[in-house]
């Protein structure tokens, strides 16, 4: 698992810190962030806020050794939490026809489009495991030590998640 | 773990392309003989191509978001954030020290301490009772002194009248007036004189255009240093005093209405000191609620103040020839005193 680690100390460099990470892991969070909620904007949001975080505590510990696996871990989390949010407001009438075609605004092939439409089937486990391990190119162990689970739990929900990938990517 | 869960298990390390040679094997086996699994999860090339489908629309995305100003902008407005609750924490700190600075040296009192006189109006009267306790007045400097004396009323009781006399019959007072005009004139002699009565109970000092007939009062004399400015207020009051418009209210048949009768207990515990009450009065002149503002240490005593200001009958304040509800206050010294001195 890399590390993102720079040899300077003190509080002031945290924010110098916080800038390597973002110049190095910000598309692929973004993108993993996306693919997770489905929205751009709100994975722009949550991205936004994994970093800020990641400030804070290099600001409480400025010689922690931040690894991607922990930018990964927030952003799954906060995902999943923002999933959990927007379950409660679709009970709400007024923001669906909202939230039905935010997720195509940049879209640029079918084979991406189909793969949205299958992951706004997954429970957010699957939908973690496969994106952590396709998306973000972690293996079965890294992935499973940023979800805090076994190797052999995600390549499960990898094969469960690729159930519905699969009946929805090839109906197209 | 059933047969079936550890096909899953191959299946998803087929899919990430970790299985080895052996896995591969053992999930071809399982799925010849699990046409469930077959159907649910699919053949090895049916799961590679899938992945392969999810590898295409990862490789097909363009979205390149740019977060470093936005992260910087939040991560900055944090900082100042911080910077300004410190400043105003800051702020805060130095403001309640300088106040409270300000109070220990005494240059903020806002309210009067126990050294303070307590000043009363009463009928276009100023009325100040002080503690005459040496510790709590300030030094006598050696600066010029001057002194001031007002009106005084004396008035003097046979002893029989309100705490000796037991089932006698009081006695009728008797008031002398010194009018001494209210000048103010340098008198260290007298200053010395005055220092000499100091004692620690309360005495009273009434001001001009008092008349005669009052009932507990005592002699004073104070003096005035122009340094201090606890007393150049004093002077001041004085020359405002009689300015008041406003009518006071004050017993119907004058002071000696009040006559309070003390508990036999009282001659008893050969009760003395000086009660302050003061008296609510509605605008038709009844008294509605009395207070000892300072008690003299007797319950016999105060709760005969009190009771004899209830059934008095009051003039109610005047405001412009207006009654209104107001209060009166008066106070009643006791003495004890068997050899037939004091009130």
């Amino acid at each position: 698992m890399e590390q993102v680690y720079l040899a300077a100390g003190g509080a002031a460099i945290a924010q110098a810190r916080v800038d390597a990470l973002v110049r190095e892991y910000q598309t692929k969070l973004v993108r993993y962030v996306r693919r997770m909620v489905g929205d751009a904007d709100t994975a722009l949001d949550i991205s936004q806020d994994v970093f800020l975080a990641a400030y804070r505590t290099l600001q409480a510990d400025p010689e922690r050794p931040l690894t991607a696996g922990w930018l990964y871990k927030t952003a799954t989390n906060n995902s999943i939490s923002h999933l959990r949010r927007k379950k409660i407001v679709r009970m709400l009438p007024l923001d669906r026809d909202h939230e039905t075609y935010a997720w195509r605004i940049d879209e640029r092939s079918a084979a991406s489009v189909d793969l949205q439409a299958a992951m706004n089937q997954l429970p957010s486990d699957q939908a973690s495991a496969i994106m952590l391990t396709t998306y973000a190119g972690y293996s079965s162990q890294e992935a499973a030590a940023i979800l805090g689970t076994t190797s052999d739990a995600v390549r499960q929900r990898v094969c469960r998640a690729m159930r519905t990938l699969r009946s929805v990517m090839t109906d197209y | 773990m059933t047969a079936c869960n550890q096909a899953e298990v191959l299946a998803g390390a087929i899919a990430l392309g970790e299985a080895t040679d052996a896995e591969r094997q053992a999930y071809r086996g399982h799925v010849a003989t699990c046409s469930s699994c077959l159907r649910a999860n699919g053949g090895e090339h049916e799961i590679e191509r899938t992945m392969a489908r999810v590898g295409q629309a990862r490789d097909a995305e363009t979205w390149d978001p740019d977060l470093t100003a936005r992260v910087r902008e939040k991560m900055n407005g944090r900082k100042r954030l911080l910077r300004t609750g410190l400043t105003v924490a800051g702020t805060c700190i130095a403001i309640s020290l300088a106040f409270n600075l300000a109070m220990v040296t005494g240059l903020g009192r806002i309210a009067p301490s126990f050294a303070d006189p307590l000043v009363l109006n009463y009928d276009g009267q100023r009325i100040v009772l002080e503690h005459r306790s040496t510790a709590a007045l300030p030094q006598p400097s050696t600066a010029p002194r001057m002194v001031v004396e007002h009106n005084v009323v004396t008035l003097t009781r046979q002893p029989a009248a309100v705490a000796a006399a037991g089932p006698r019959a009081p006695q009728t007072t008797v008031a002398s007036v010194q009018p001494a005009p209210r000048t103010i004139a340098p008198a260290a002699s007298t200053l010395a004189a005055a220092q000499t009565t100091f004692g620690d109970t309360p005495v009273w000092r009434r001001g001009s255009g008092g008349g005669g007939g009052s009932v507990a009062v005592t002699q004073t004399t104070t003096s005035v240093s122009q340094t201090i400015p606890r007393l150049d207020r004093q002077t001041d009051s004085i020359v405002v005093a009689p300015a008041y418009t406003i009518r006071a209210p004050e017993p119907i048949g004058g002071e000696t209405a009040l006559t309070p009768q003390p508990a036999p207990i009282a001659y008893a515990q050969n009760a003395s000191g000086t009660s302050v009450f003061e008296v609510q009065i509605d605008e038709r002149g009844l008294p509605t609620k009395c207070a000892i503002t300072k008690s003299s240490g007797f319950l016999s005593l105060d709760d005969a103040v009190c009771r004899a200001a209830m059934k008095a009958r009051y003039s109610p304040k005047l405001v412009n020839g207006r009654p209104v509800p107001g209060s009166y206050t008066d106070a009643f010294t006791f003495r004890s005193s068997g050899n037939g001195e004091g009130l």
